[in-house]
């Protein structure tokens, strides 16, 4: 048995191994469609990642402090994939570096 | 970008071996990748995440497709990186973005960063002719006559404010030898920033990067009683500190500084009222500098730390205390003090909402006993004093930067180097020109004279470029009137008082606070 812990203190048992989108969806509909990631115990992970033990959780959403930085480093990679493909290098670096406000991409670029 | 967005691609995440990602990203031909991977330790397992068919090494987490990043981003800026900040490196290309929730948000954003950049203090120190930096002095500063003027009056204005506060001022050597850096644990702690060198003898000296040792040798100098506390000493500290170069930044982040330091030694009962003292002189001190909103983070102790819960207490009871009596407001950093005492860290917001952590008091219990300074209690007992780290502009220099970006390099009058420009409108005024100059002059105000024959207007365009606050303009009728017409910066009215008057409303307003 998995006691999950919610935001406003109620607790919900599941009998096996469960994603944070499987809790979303017990929640509610509008829920599983804002979700963005889950926090579980202040760790914050995809909503696809199993969770096997007791813990409290909070699905993050738009709303949450956590998004935008989540956000950002998804549309690092979008950036980087772009670039990759527009330039259609051979070789090519890319590091992601997060902070607060700037996507930041190190490519090395060497033209075929 | 968008097309990817669009496709709405799950981000998968999949484990791998260090082996596995050795290998597949040797096959993708990204070699810094692969050393960053050879790096890591042998059993740790690394994960990747795919988006369709590319993938990139990462720690995640995302969100779950590529929709979730919208349409709210913009591509910024290009710059030259060297792979892993060593300049002995490959330079790599560095693009910079920023995404956000709407389209609102964003535009708020970049309204912020034009703002910021309109007002950069390296681009108004240039246009106003106040410092340059340069290559030959990694992260010093050059000072300009108009910038040295600025820099002069920020020191005057804090030296008579700590006279005032019953603070004295005192002057400690550069080059310290390292036997005191070692007693005072900065060896230890500090020496990665710290500038070393060696004297004729092969003594190790180090320039000084703070100035708290040096303190407690003043206050080491013949014996002090219960009576001498507390002891309050002020310097003008010039400190040296070798940060990374990429971490410099304009006045912002230099490798020499000026503090203005001060130190207190006190008991622990006199805590409270010396905390109280220092909050209110540096709340009117942001006020006179044009600061109104002053935010205080309270930082209490961690969980590693050196002396008894008792002493804790009074310490943390004291600076609270003292905050709640002045009542500013203040957020609370659990566990955040230093491992020798608790603090409180002063934050300014600037005109166009930045934070500026510029103050800050620091009560330290651990340097008075690792130098073995102690005065003679009541019962002549010896006892180690506390000793309070306080700073109320930080590094004068940064502070300037703070302060010119926040004026937009309008300095308010009593702070501008340039207070007033004499200007004639024709060669026959060009007497009682000098004449007006050369009152301002006589009542300490600082002036220019511009007699060159070009016309009034360009002649005050040019003054106003170069954001002077006052532009006395005087012609034939002001002669003839013993008057001045009076332009003021941001205004576009112009007011013919008696020069008598004008003088004296310039006065009331022009001279340090």
């Amino acid at each position: 048995m998995i006691n999950i812990t919610l935001p406003d203190r109620s607790q919900k048992k599941y009998n096996k191994p469960l994603t944070g989108l499987d809790i979303a969806k017990s929640i509610s509909q509008s829920l599983t469609k804002e979700a963005i990631a889950i926090k579980a115990n202040d760790n914050i992970q995809d909503l696809n990642q199993k969770i096997s033990s007791d813990c409290t959780i909070e699905i993050i959403t738009k709303k949450s402090p956590e998004a935008l930085e989540i956000v950002r480093h998804d549309a690092a990679h979008i950036m980087a994939e772009a670039v990759q493909y527009q330039l259609k290098m051979d070789s090519i670096m890319t590091l992601i570096v997060n902070n607060l406000l700037h996507l930041k991409i190190l490519l090395k670029l060497r033209k075929k | 970008m968008n097309q990817i967005i669009k496709e709405n691609k799950p981000f998968v995440r999949q484990v791998l071996t260090k082996k596995q990602a050795i290998k597949i990203f040797t096959e993708k031909k990204e070699i810094f990748k692969v050393e960053l991977i050879k790096d890591l330790d042998q059993n740790q397992e690394l994960t990747i995440y795919k988006q369709g068919k590319w993938f990139d090494l990462c720690k995640g987490p995302h969100s779950p497709s590529t929709g979730f990043v919208g349409n709210s981003f913009k591509l910024l800026k290009l710059s030259g990186a060297y792979w892993r900040g060593d300049s002995q490196n490959k330079m790599l290309q560095r693009i910079y973005a920023t995404a956000w929730f709407n389209k609102a948000d964003l535009g708020k954003y970049l309204n912020h960063i034009e703002e910021a950049e309109k007002r950069d203090h390296r681009k108004l120190g240039n246009e106003l002719n106040l410092f340059h930096l340069q290559e030959e002095a990694t992260g010093s500063v050059f000072w300009h006559p108009n910038g040295w003027t600025l820099y002069r009056l920020c020191e005057e204005y804090m030296r008579n404010k700590l006279n005032k506060a019953d603070y004295k001022e005192v002057k400690t050597p550069l080059l310290i030898d390292r036997k005191l850096w070692e007693a005072s644990g900065h060896w230890e702690k500090f020496r990665a920033n710290m500038f070393v060198t060696e004297g004729e003898d092969k003594k190790p000296m180090a320039l000084k990067p703070m100035n708290c040792p040096a303190h407690v040798q003043i206050f080491k100098q013949g014996t002090k009683s219960y009576r001498d506390l507390p002891y309050r000493i002020a310097e003008f500290g010039c400190c040296h500190r070798n940060e990374p170069s990429g971490a410099l930044h304009g006045l912002m982040r230099l490798r020499g500084f000026t503090q203005d330091d001060a130190h207190i030694f006190c008991t622990e009962d006199q805590i409270n009222s010396e905390a109280q003292n220092f909050c209110e002189l540096l709340t009117t001190i942001y006020n006179d500098f044009g600061f109104k909103k002053i935010n205080i983070r309270y930082a209490d102790r961690p969980k590693v730390r050196i002396g008894n819960d008792d002493v804790w207490n009074q310490a943390e009871h004291a600076l609270r205390s003292a905050i709640d009596r002045i009542g500013l407001p203040y957020s609370i950093d659990p566990g955040e003090g230093a491992f020798y005492g608790p603090k409180l860290d002063f934050v300014l917001t600037d005109t166009i909402g930045r934070e500026w952590q510029c103050g800050t008091l620091q009560v330290d219990f651990v340097l008075p006993k690792s130098l073995n300074a102690s005065y003679i209690d009541i019962k002549g007992e010896k006892k180690r004093p506390v000793m309070l780290h306080r700073a109320i502009l930080g590094s004068i220099e940064r502070f300037i930067g703070v302060l010119i970006e926040n004026t937009n390099g309008k300095l308010p009058l009593w702070l501008s180097p340039i207070q007033i420009i004499v200007t004639n409108i024709t060669e026959d005024s060009s007497k009682y020109a000098k004449e007006v100059y050369e009152s301002c002059i006589n009542k300490n105000l600082r002036t220019e004279l511009d007699l060159r024959n070009e016309k009034i207007s360009y002649k005050v365009r040019e003054h106003s470029n170069r954001k002077i606050p006052i532009i006395l303009v005087v012609g034939k009728n002001e002669m003839k009137d013993k008057s001045v017409s009076i332009r003021r910066l941001g205004s576009n009215n112009q007011e013919i008082l008696p020069f008598k008057t004008a003088i004296e409303e310039i006065q009331n307003v022009a001279y340090m606070p």
